[in-house]
C-alpha cells in the first residue's frame, strides 16, 4: 500500500507541464474540452505521471482542459490539501464525497462540448452512467489509453528514475535473501526498499523464492528469483536473445515467458489493452521479463535498447 | 500466518448472507472485488487474491462460483477449499441459476464498465441492484473465528507501535520511522499495513504518507497504523513526542484521553454510531474546542473494520447505525485544535452486551521519547 517517501523532484514541475500540454494539444487535436483520468489507490500511475499526485487512498479524478490548468476531484478530505500541493503541481483540489457533482460544478458555464474519459472501460459504471445523466448535451468519449501510451517512451529523466526504481528493487531484493523464513525475508525487503525512499513495495517470499515490485517516484521495477534452487533460466536467456525494438509482447511470450511494460507493474497487467500484445516494442520501453509460474517465476526489469536489453535490476547473486 | 478459515466459518457466512438475501428478495449476490476492496470475495472464498479483479456468485440456493482474473487466483481460491467451481474472469461466464430474476451486487459502486456490461449482456431480464449495504450489514458481525484474527492482529498492531516509538529519534526522516514498523510488522507476519504519519508542532493539520522531514526535539510525532494479519485489519491510533511535553502538549493529551474515554463509556450493544461520536465531540464542545469536530476539520470519530480497514459503520454524529454484539470498531477523537496541532488518539473494541472488550494493552497516554 503507498505509504512510502512522496517527494516532488525539483526538476519536476517543468516536465510535467510539458506532459500535460502534449494532452492538451492531443485534446486540441481531437476537439475535447477536457480529459477526465479516473483512479484510485490499486490504480493511479497515470495521476502520478501528470502530475505527481500520490492517491494514498480511496478515488479521485484528474481534468485536465484543453487550455488551463489540471483540477483534481478527491473524496479524500479537504484537510490533505496543503500536503497535496506541496507534493504535487496540482493547485485545485476540490473534495466531495459525490465525484459527479464534484465534475458538474466543475464544468458548470462551460458549453456543452466533449468530455473525454480516459480508458472509459475501466471506469466504475454506476459513476461513468450517473455522469452521462448529469451533463445532458455533453458527449463523453473514450479517449483511450492516451496518457498509459506516452508513458511506453520514458524521457531521459523518467529512465534515471527508472534506473535508480531497479537499483533499489535489486538491493531489497538482496537484503530480503538473506532472511531466513519467509516473514522476515518479507521485513528485510521491505525495510531496505522502503529506507531508500520508495512510495510503494509489493513483496512475495516463500521457502525458496522471493519477489520485490517497486515503486521509486512513480516507476515501478521488478525481480524475483530462487533462493538456493533457482528456476531454469534458460527460457529467460532466450526471451532476453530476442528483446530488441521491432519485436512484439505476442512474438516474445513463448515458452512460458511474460513480458509486463513497466506502466503495468502496478497492477500486474490487469489492465493492459489486448492488442497491446501485437504492438512492437520501441527503443527506450522498460519492460519486466518473467519466466515460469507465480511463487517460482524468474523476473528482470530491463531497457529496450537497438544494440540488444541493458538489464537494469542486478544480479541475484550473494543470496 | 494466512491460514484459511474454517468449513463452519463459510457455512455462518453463507447463511448470513442468505438471510440477507431472502430479506431483501434477491436470488443471487454477485460480489465484486477491486484492487483495494476484496473484502466480500475474501468472506465468501476465504482466499486472500491478488488481482485487480475478482466475482464471486453466491445464489440464494445452490454452489457459488469464483471467477478470477489469474492463474496465482484461481490457485488461492482452490487451497482455500470453499468454493469448487472457480472459472476465467474473461471470457466472463456465469450460467445463472434458474429462476434468476433479481441480484444484488456487492461494490456495484466501483465495478467498471467493462465488466458490469458484460455481466448485463449476460443475464438479460435480470434486475442488478446494489448490495453493497446489505453485504456491510453482513459483515459488521464478527464470528468468533474473525474476533480471534482481529485479536491476533491487534497483538501485531501493539508490536508496531512499540517499533514506531523506538525508531523516534532526532534527526530521522519520517520516512524511515515508516520502513522501521514497517520491518517490524512484516516480521510478524502481516499481510499489508494501511499507514498514515505527521510530524511537527501546532501547524500540523493532519496525518499523511511520510515525507522526507527529520524529527526534531519537542516534535509531537501522530501515527494509525493498521496492519492486516490473516486477512482482518486492526488499528491503534497513539501520538508521542520526541523530549518533555510542553504544557499545551500536555493539555492537548488530557483533552483527546478524555475524549478517547468518553467515547469508549458510551460503547455497548444497542447504541448508535452517532451517541459514540456524541460521547466524543462533548469533550470538545465542554472545552470550548467543538469547532474542531466538524467538517473543517475532522468529523469522522472512529469506524469498523475487519476484512476491510475502514468498515461500516463511520463513527460521527448523524449516523443512526446501531452498534451490535460482535462487530468491531476503533473509536478515534482524532483532530487538530490550536493546544498542539494534530492530534490522535484511538483503541478498537470488541462490542459486547454492556461494553466493550478492549483489543489494545498499550497504554492510552501521550508518549514520550527521549532525544
Amino acid at each position: 500500500m503507498k505509504r512510502g517517501l512522496v517527494v516532488l523532484e525539483e526538476w519536476a514541475p517543468a516536465e510535467l507541464r510539458a506532459r500535460v500540454e502534449a494532452l492538451q494539444q492531443r485534446l486540441a487535436e481531437r476537439g475535447v474540452e477536457a480529459a477526465a483520468i479516473y483512479g484510485d489507490v490499486h490504480r493511479s500511475g497515470d495521476l502520478t505521471y501528470l502530475t505527481n499526485l500520490c492517491l494514498y487512498w480511496n478515488e479521485g479524478l484528474l481534468l485536465v482542459p484543453a487550455e488551463g490548468e489540471p483540477t483534481f476531484l478527491t473524496k479524500l478530505s479537504p484537510r490533505v490539501h496543503p500536503w497535496m500541493r506541496a507534493t504535487s503541481t496540482v493547485a485545485d483540489l476540490r473534495s466531495g464525497p459525490d465525484l459527479v457533482r464534484l465534475v458538474v460544478e466543475w464544468l458548470s458555464g462551460r458549453q456543452p462540448a466533449v468530455l473525454g474519459m480516459v480508458e472509459r472501460g475501466w471506469w466504475p459504471a454506476p459513476l461513468l452512467r450517473s455522469l452521462a445523466v448529469a451533463l445532458p448535451g455533453w458527449r463523453l468519449q473514450d479517449l483511450g489509453p492516451v496518457v498509459r501510451e506516452a508513458r511506453l517512451r520514458p524521457s531521459p529523466r523518467e529512465l534515471a528514475l527508472l534506473r535508480e526504481s531497479a537499483a533499489v528493487a535489486s538491493r531489497a531484493w538482496r537484503a530480503g535473501a538473506a532472511g531466513l523464513t519467509p516473514a522476515e525475508r518479507t521485513a528485510s525487503a521491505e525495510r531496505a526498499a522502503r529506507e531508500r525512499g520508495v512510495e510503494d513495495v509489493l513483496v512475495q517470499a516463500s521457502d525458496s523464492w522471493l519477489e520485490v515490485v517497486a515503486e521509486y517516484r512513480g516507476y515501478w521495477t521488478a525481480i524475483a528469483g530462487g533462493l538456493g534452487t533457482t528456476p531454469d533460466p534458460a527460457p529467460l536467456t532466450a526471451a532476453e536473445a530476442r528483446l530488441r525494438p521491432g519485436v512484439s509482447r505476442r512474438a516474445l511470450e513463448t515458452d512460458g515467458v511474460s513480458v509486463l511494460h513497466h506502466v503495468d507493474l502496478e497492477t500486474g497487467g490487469d489492465h493492459r489493452p489486448q492488442e497491446d500484445r501485437d504492438l512492437p516494442l520501441e527503443a527506450g520501453a522498460v519492460v519486466a521479463l518473467s519466466v515460469g509460474r507465480p511463487g517460482a517465476r524468474l523476473t528482470h526489469t530491463y531497457l529496450v535498447t537497438a544494440g540488444g536489453p541493458e538489464r537494469l535490476t542486478g544480479s541475484q547473486e550473494g543470496a | 500466518m494466512n491460514e484459511p478459515p474454517p468449513t463452519s466459518e463459510r457455512e455462518a457466512r453463507y447463511g448470513r448472507l442468505r438471510r440477507g438475501m431472502a430479506d431483501h428478495s434477491l436470488d443471487a449476490l454477485l460480489l465484486y472485488a477491486a484492487g483495494w476492496r476484496r473484502e466480500y470475495v475474501r468472506y465468501v472464498t476465504g482466499a486472500r487474491l491478488r488481482a485487480s479483479f475478482a466475482l464471486a456468485l453466491l445464489p440464494l440456493a445452490g454452489d457459488p462460483v469464483a471467477l478470477v482474473a489469474s492463474e496465482e487466483d484461481r490457485r488461492a481460491v482452490e487451497e482455500a477449499g470453499w468454493v469448487a467451481d472457480v472459472r476465467p474472469l474473461h471470457p466472463l461466464r456465469l450460467d445463472p441459476p434458474r429462476g434468476l430474476r433479481r441480484m444484488g451486487v456487492a461494490h456495484l459502486e466501483l465495478m467498471p464498465e467493462a465488466i458490469l456490461a458484460r455481466v448485463e449482456a449476460e443475464l438479460p431480464g435480470v434486475e442488478l441492484t446494489s448490495a453493497t449495504s446489505l453485504v456491510d450489514a453482513v459483515q459488521r458481525v464478527k464470528s468468533p473465528w474473525e474476533l480471534e484474527q482481529i485479536r491476533g492482529a491487534a497483538r501485531v498492531c501493539e508490536a508496531g507501535w512499540e517499533a514506531f516509538v523506538r525508531a523516534l529519534t532526532p534527526g530521522v526522516p519520517e520516512y524511515a520511522v515508516v520502513a522501521a514498523v514497517e520491518h517490524e510488522l512484516k516480521r510478524l507476519g502481516a499481510e499489508d499495513n494501511f499507514m498514515l504519519i505527521a510530524s511537527g508542532g501546532r501547524e500540523v493539520m493532519g496525518m499523511t504518507p511520510p515525507g522526507q522531514r527529520r524529527l526534531r526535539v519537542g516534535d509531537l510525532v501522530r501515527t494509525e497504523l493498521t496492519p492486516q494479519v490473516n486477512g482482518y485489519w486492526c488499528q491503534i491510533c497513539r501520538t508521542a513526542v520526541v523530549g518533555e511535553p510542553d504544557a499545551e502538549q500536555r493539555r492537548s493529551a488530557e483533552l483527546f484521553l478524555e475524549a478517547l474515554e468518553a467515547g469508549l463509556t458510551a460503547v455497548r450493544a444497542g447504541v448508535t454510531a452517532d451517541q459514540v461520536a456524541r460521547a466524543e465531540n462533548d469533550v470538545f464542545r465542554r472545552h470550548g474546542y467543538g469547532e474542531y469536530c466538524t467538517s473543517r476539520y475532522t468529523r469522522v470519530r472512529g469506524h469498523g473494520h475487519g476484512l476491510h480497514p475502514d468498515e461500516t459503520p463511520a463513527i460521527v454524529e448523524g449516523d443512526r447505525t446501531v452498534l451490535e454484539e460482535g462487530s468491531v470498531v476503533i473509536v478515534h477523537p482524532n483532530t487538530y485544535t490550536p493546544l498542539a496541532g494534530y492530534h490522535v488518539l484511538g483503541d478498537p473494541v470488541v462490542v459486547t452486551a454492556d461494553g466493550f472488550e478492549p483489543l489494545l494493552a498499550t497504554e492510552r497516554k501521550l508518549f514520550q521519547v527521549a532525544p
